[in-house]
């Protein structure tokens, strides 16, 4: 091994020189911290009880379908009061993360729509924004209480294509797993970037490079493990479809809601 | 040089780190024991501020390491000058476009001129024997030859402190060997030295202190590495044998 060159021997007497990289390293650094986090949440499912997810799928379909169709602000009431009742069953955080995710893209619609309420259509938005406010939720409240996996079932045994479940299952995995990744990358780039960057956006573009390639080997790797398993590109739905009680309340209150959506519209 | 005073560190509901304290003086060597999950890459993100305490106190070289001193941007680079970080997975720490850009990263942002930073980046490549790897594209080479690229990378900034995660993980018996000589070469030439690893037989005679984390993620012994590595019921007991 060579000898040890001169300059690694002595401390570098080094004094940074400015660079405008706050923002850059700030907002990227937060959005992929935020993938991460929700990889680290993913693993446990909180909620009480258990309410089979087909169920679950079956219903918010059915929920974001009524809400989108309906009219009737008598409707969006209901379902909001249901969506509270559904709510009130959960845990303190599950609601404050339901609540949070909801609100903000409703505050975002009411920014979109905001024109439109000074051309007099005011009631309309705050309609689109109601039930763009109830059908987040609802989802959030969904992915917050199932875990991926059963919902990938849900998908099959509602006859959803295999390709469909395939690319659902593998996007689900990766995008928190890449996002680790490309959070590890951002924070490398952010240790040695120990003076002015000239740059910023080649190394970002190398970033954004590694990650592509390494999405695709990770993608063939898992694929190739998958077929190494036995997986012929055919999905089957594991376990037997169990319906407790909590599964007949929730088809109940399902139910109930097709029956108001009908009734509310008649007037 | 490196002071950490009843740290603790969360990652989602539970803590990863606690209650850590730590003392470590320039020129050591350190390993970083534990068994999987202990917090042992938490605690060597949190000494390259990373990763940010909930609780107590990080100083490196007397200043206090916080979120407010780490937004002063020169505060914040010539810290990250001064302490290096090798990843566990080098492929995260490699993004430009081949060896040669990727070693003269840090030295060009550093004011150096053209011929300092070549001579840099040639010094860094002699040093660790990748010569012929000088124009490749680095993600297509091999684990060992990465981990190379990413070391000479880190060396080229110069740090005075330098931060090792698992650095022996998925290279061949050579190169673990070579690997053991460059650390302790930098270790004489009066580098600090901190390293997690699990790979002992590749180490001895590297490390004079070991710093134990146990599974509660507390550090549970601080002492002699040779005494640690030699007390096999302590090993067994903190699962790490």
């Amino acid at each position: 091994m060579k000898a040890m060159p001169g300059w690694l021997l002595q401390d570098a007497r080094y004094q940074p020189r400015q660079d405008k990289d706050a923002f850059v390293d700030r907002s990227i650094l937060r959005f992929l911290s935020v993938l991460s986090k929700g990889r680290a949440r993913s693993g446990r499912i909180q909620g009480h009880g258990h309410t089979e997810p087909l169920v679950k799928v079956l219903s918010i379909i059915v929920v974001a379908l009524l809400v989108s169709l309906t009219r009737s602000p008598a409707f969006l009431v209901l379902t909001a009061t249901g969506l509270l009742v559904s709510l009130a069953f959960q845990e303190a955080r599950l609601i404050a993360r339901v609540l949070k995710t909801s609100l903000a893209v409703a505050v975002f619609t009411v920014l979109i729509l905001l024109p439109s309420v000074f051309w007099g259509r005011g009631s309309a938005a705050v309609m689109i924004t109601v039930k763009v406010f109830l059908s987040v939720a609802f989802v959030k409240l969904v992915s917050a209480t199932a875990d991926w996996a059963s919902i990938s079932g849900a998908f099959k045994r509602l006859g959803a294509p295999d390709l469909f479940i395939l690319v659902f299952d593998i996007a689900l995995k990766y995008i928190t797993l890449l996002g680790e990744f490309a959070l590890s990358m951002l924070y490398a780039l952010k240790l040695r970037s120990v003076g002015r960057n000239t740059g910023k956006t080649a190394s970002l573009g190398g970033i954004a490079g590694t990650l592509f390639l390494k999405s695709k080997e990770m993608a063939e790797d898992m694929y190739g493990a998958m077929e190494c398993r036995g997986f012929t590109g055919e999905y089957r739905a594991a376990g037997r479809l169990r319906l407790r009680w909590r599964d007949g309340m929730v088809c109940g209150a399902t139910g109930l809601l097709i029956a108001l959506f009908f009734l509310t519209r008649a007037r | 040089m490196i002071e950490l005073q009843g740290v603790t560190c969360t990652y989602g509901d539970g803590d990863v780190l606690t209650e850590v304290d730590l003392r470590i003086q320039r020129g050591e060597a350190v390993a970083i024991i534990g068994p999987n999950g202990c917090g042992k890459s938490t605690l060597l993100k949190l000494l390259n501020g990373i990763v940010l305490p909930r609780k107590g106190r990080y100083a490196f070289d007397a200043d206090d390491i916080t979120p407010e001193r780490l937004k002063d941007a020169t505060f914040a680079k010539r810290f990250h000058q001064r302490i290096g970080f090798l990843f566990q997975n080098s492929d995260t720490q490699l993004f430009c476009p081949v060896v040669h850009d990727e070693i003269a990263f840090g030295p060009r942002q550093m004011g150096l001129s053209e011929e300092q930073v070549a001579r840099r980046v040639e010094d860094c490549i002699e040093l660790m024997g990748i010569g012929k790897l000088r124009n490749r594209v680095p993600y297509h080479l091999s684990e060992g030859e990465k981990r190379k690229v990413a070391l000479a990378a880190v060396l080229a900034l110069n740090p005075e402190v330098l931060v090792l995660d698992e650095p022996m993980n998925g290279l061949d018996p050579r190169m673990k060997h070579f690997l053991r000589e460059i650390i302790l070469s930098l270790n004489h030439g009066g580098k600090t030295i901190l390293c997690s690893t699990h790979d002992f037989r590749y180490i001895d005679g590297v490390f004079r202190t070991a710093v134990v984390i146990g599974e509660d993620h507390r550090v549970v012994r601080v002492g002699s590495y040779h005494e640690i590595i030699n007390d096999k019921d302590f090993l067994r007991a903190q699962n790490i044998i």
